[in-house]
């Protein structure tokens, strides 16, 4: 549906250099999807949506969407952004405070023409009532609180039917509790009107609580695309992995392959571990292996089964409420692992750790 | 879907859609072009000229410079403009920044008048606080000499505004109120924890306004000096009415004597205009540097801070006294004095006397008087026109400016702003050698003034504007766009509602300052073409004190009125707050 290729953006700097904020970017969305690029700030995201908005104009790289080329630097075609029919909801939400909110999601309707007046007030109450603004129709736009806002500046971006829904950060501006809120509304929404949609965050949990798929950007390029579960679950770099929550890196070396396919036998600083890897792996090389602080599990009694096993000394540990997050010292480095709050070990005692060697995971790429 | 690329690529749709937006700014930046250049370059071309005369052509010359440069005159005229500028800024600046400190520092009392002040002044007219002040302190006729002498019994004079502190003396406390809100800006922008910090290291009130307040308002300090010298070097009026009578000599009298002498000596004038020039050049631009550089300093951040109010207990009564007295001189007596003069027939000082011979005859002669009618309607249209033609012509030149990524559009913003070193004799003589030279039969009409007018106010135009613009987030104009409206439609709908209380703030603004314009009038006005501050200058000329009191006085009320519904029209019509 949406399609990018070798898209690469320029801006000058203060100092009058080029400097290059997106670089050769590409992707696909299919219809009806919920794509995300997800990044901290200064990554290029924000670039990236803008340019297929229209409101940059990319160095290289073309743009289409349902087939139709908006942006083509090789053949020159840069289809100007107001007829481009995407709906766009910035990180300001830019709600017009000389309109009200009937009046700011209507204002679509109006300049494109070709509607009546009774239609539009059709359209634009059908769609205030979907986001629950409609007895606020009438209301002053700056009379309305901050999810209001939100919610209006996304039925303005949506009231056009449009083929397809940017999102900058539209969340970044409200407090966390309804930032959770709006997360649900926006994932419903989107679900049902089937609109494909661009959504711009920095925030991972929004962007793995609402995607279909994500990709992650640092420096200006694409490090990696895919479901929220297999970006979470296979970070294949450590900029992934760091950036995604959180996570404790063992360098190892590669001893042989495991048994079961796509498992391998590794030795680290603190013995063999078997640890699961998506690419083939060389004996002999170094690799770093990535473990979420969750998938450490800590006992006082010694575990049975399978898995990877070693003992530690709990260094310091903080409750958190719902879970209890130790720092445990295993020769001489530092590992975090998050438990549930009822393991109460003290601080200087010895403590049991396994890892299952599925969540043990070699980063193979970068 | 090739035809949607066909559309894209289509160079006819493309140009239609084009030419429409371009030809709105292109026009503007002629306009704007023109204006600021023409007469600026004429200015400089006549400097190296013969005077243009009907039997002979205008030939090349060094004489001006070579004459001014060489003539001890022009190094007098020279030190009289620096010590008067000088001394009226440093006057004005104390006194403004003590007022803008005790405003927003302090809980001295009357802060409510603090407005006052900001706005009055502005709807006197220049020429008429000078005339009030040479009827309050000349050494002859000044009420204050002849009441304390009266008093006191002797004759000596105890004020004479016809000397060099006396002129700086007029200057500095009229224009106080612009240090006043200048500094009250830069307080404003003070991040007030450095203060609070320091008063708990243990400093005394007056240990952090002198240690850290002004420290850090220094640059602030500088800047505003520049420009009120600047004010003061430009200033017609004063040098004028008290300069010229004591033989006190600055730049701007001197152009305006050169020109009105018999023969009138063009080429002295243009050269002294370019002096001058060269002075306020480098003001402005020094100003401009220092304000750029202020960003070093982390406390003028743009942001306002919640004022902080110390209690300065009993001192707040001094202060207050302070305002009181600075108040009474810039506005209360002037205007008295004004108003006492108007209702008499000969110019006496205020007694039981001369409040029997208290009429009304000065306000009739004003409305006999010859040219009123064609001069209150030429000012009028004037400043309506000015003021609508200069916001309309920024608003669109300020977004070009700020919104574009056009090629060469800081250069723009120069031009626009670059009337603002040209005082306005140098504008009003430089227009003059420039439509006698081009020909074309404006000059001497009402049309020439209004070129004028423009080109004067053409920065303050751009100042509110750039400012409205500055805070208007760039995505209200990108989310209309998206949403499918062209430039047209999202300048008109989204971008012109939203600047409409910068708009109404600058239109009212340069409507008064049209209505005060006296300094380009005085050299281009016609009998046609009179307005009604070059009326105000006929009176004086022709020593009619009484009557010009009577209309100072009308048209200070006709512009207080006009300033009070134009502002309560503002609030409630004008757009909320963004």
């Amino acid at each position: 549906m949406l399609s990018v290729t070798a898209l690469t953006t320029e801006y000058r700097s203060g100092r009058g250099q080029n400097v290059r904020a997106a670089r050769d970017i590409a992707f696909e969305v299919e219809k009806g999807k919920f794509f995300t690029l997800l990044g901290p700030s200064g990554c290029g995201k924000t670039t990236t949506l803008r340019s297929i908005a229209g409101l940059e104009r990319p160095l290289s790289g073309e743009i289409s969407v349902n087939g139709r080329v908006v942006f083509s630097a090789s053949r020159n075609i840069s289809v100007a952004l107001n007829k481009r029919n995407f709906g766009m909801v910035f990180q300001s939400y830019a709600i017009w405070p000389h309109m009200n909110v009937f009046e700011n999601a209507a204002f679509p309707l109006e300049v494109r023409g070709g509607l009546a007046p009774t239609a539009i007030r059709a359209k634009v109450m059908a769609v205030l009532e979907v986001m629950g603004l409609a007895e606020l129709a009438e209301r002053e736009s700056t009379k309305l609180s901050g999810g209001q806002q939100q919610r209006l500046a996304l039925a303005r971006a949506i009231v056009m039917e449009p083929e397809l829904l940017l999102l900058d950060e539209p969340l970044s501006n409200l407090d966390a509790k309804l930032r959770e809120r709006m997360r649900f509304e926006l994932k419903r929404i989107q679900r049902e009107l089937g609109v494909t949609t661009i959504y711009v965050t920095h925030d991972q949990a929004e962007a793995l609580a609402l995607s279909h798929e994500i990709a992650v950007m640092n420096e200006g390029r694409i490090v990696q695309i895919g479901p929220p579960r297999a970006i979470y679950e296979r970070p294949r770099n450590r900029f992934v992995a760091e950036f995604i929550g959180s996570s404790n890196f063992l360098e190892a070396e590669v001893l042989a392959a495991d048994n079961r396919p796509g498992f391998w036998r590794v030795r680290g600083r603190f013995g063999d571990l078997v640890a699961h890897s998506e690419t083939a792996l060389e004996p002999g090389t170094g690799v770093t292996l990535s473990v979420r602080p969750e998938n450490m599990e800590l006992s006082e009694t010694r575990f049975e089964g399978a898995g990877n096993f070693f003992t530690g000394t709990v260094d310091s540990k903080v409750f958190q409420g719902d879970f209890a997050d130790f720092q445990v010292r295993v020769d001489g480095a530092t590992l975090l692992a998050r438990t549930h709050p009822s393991l109460r070990t003290p601080v200087g005692e010895g403590v049991y750790i396994r890892i299952d060697p599925e969540k043990c995971v070699v980063l193979t790429g970068g | 879907m090739a035809t949607q690329e066909q559309t894209a690529l289509n160079p006819a749709h493309h140009a239609s859609r084009f030419d429409a937006k371009w030809l709105i700014i292109g026009a503007a930046v002629i306009v704007v072009g023109w204006l600021a250049l023409v007469p600026l370059v004429f200015l400089i071309w006549q400097s190296f000229m013969t005077p243009l005369a009907p039997d002979m052509p205008a030939l090349f010359t060094l004489a001006n410079y070579r004459n001014v440069y060489t003539s001890a005159e022009t190094f007098r005229l020279l030190t009289n403009s620096v010590i008067f500028a000088g001394g009226a800024a440093v006057l004005s600046l104390g006194l403004g920044t003590s007022l803008a400190w005790m405003n927003e520092r302090t809980n001295t009392p009357f802060k409510s008048l603090f407005y006052a002040l900001s706005i009055v002044p502005l709807i006197i007219p220049g020429i008429l606080f000078v005339a009030a002040w040479i009827m309050l302190a000349s050494p002859k006729i000044g009420v204050l000499n002849l009441l304390l002498q009266r008093a006191l019994g002797t004759d000596y004079v105890f004020f004479d505004v016809y000397t060099l502190p006396g002129m700086m003396w007029v200057d500095g406390i009229q224009h106080a109120p612009i240090a006043f809100l200048l500094m009250s800006a830069a307080f404003r922008s003070m991040d007030p924890s450095l203060e609070e910090s320091a008063l708990m290291s243990g400093a005394s009130l007056m240990q952090v306004a002198r240690r850290v307040t002004l420290r850090l308002a220094t640059p602030a300090l500088a800047a505003s000096f520049l420009i009120l010298f600047v004010r003061s070097i430009e200033s017609f009026e004063n040098p004028a009415l008290l300069g010229l009578p004591a033989g006190i000599q600055v730049f701007t009298s001197s152009i305006y004597e050169a020109l009105h002498a018999y023969p009138s000596d063009v080429g002295l004038a243009s050269t002294y205009a370019m002096t001058l020039l060269v002075i306020t050049s480098g003001g402005i631009y020094w100003q401009s540097r220092l304000s750029r550089n202020s960003g070093r300093y982390a406390t003028v951040s743009g942001k306002a801070f919640r004022p902080r109010i110390m209690d300065i207990g009993r001192w707040r009564y001094a202060t207050g006294a302070f305002f009181l007295t600075y108040a009474a001189l810039v506005i209360g007596l002037p205007f008295l004095v004004l108003v006492w003069s108007s209702l008499q027939r000969f110019y006496a000082v205020p007694s039981l006397a001369a409040l029997k011979t208290v009429s009304l005859a000065n306000y009739q002669a004003i409305f006999d008087y010859p040219s009123i009618g064609t001069a209150v309607w030429n000012s009028i249209v004037l400043a309506l026109a000015t003021a609508t033609a200069v916001m309309a012509l920024t608003a669109v030149i300020g977004w070009l400016v700020l919104r574009t990524r056009v090629p060469g559009r800081w250069l723009l913003d120069n031009v626009a702003s670059l009337p603002m070193v040209m005082p306005g004799l140098v504008v009003g003589l430089a227009i003059m050698i420039s439509y006698l030279a081009l020909g074309g039969g404006i000059y001497g009409t009402i049309w020439i003034l209004l070129i004028a007018y423009l080109t004067r106010f053409l920065p303050y135009g751009m100042r509110f504007n750039t400012t409205s613009l500055l805070q208007l987030h760039k995505e209200l104009e990108e989310s209309a766009q998206l949403s499918g409206a062209n430039w047209f439609t999202t300048f008109r709908r989204i971008v012109l509602p939203l600047l409409k209380p910068g708009l109404m703030a600058g239109w009212l603004y340069i409507v008064i300052v049209s209505v005060r314009e006296l300094s380009s009038s005085v050299l281009l006005y016609s009998p046609d073409s009179i307005v009604v501050s070059v009326v105000l200058w006929e009176l004086w000329q022709n020593g009619q004190y009484v009557q010009l009191s009577a209309m100072g006085v009308m048209l200070i009320a006709v512009l207080f009125v006009f300033v009070l519904v134009a502002q309560g029209f503002g609030r409630r019509f004008g757009v909320r707050e963004v």
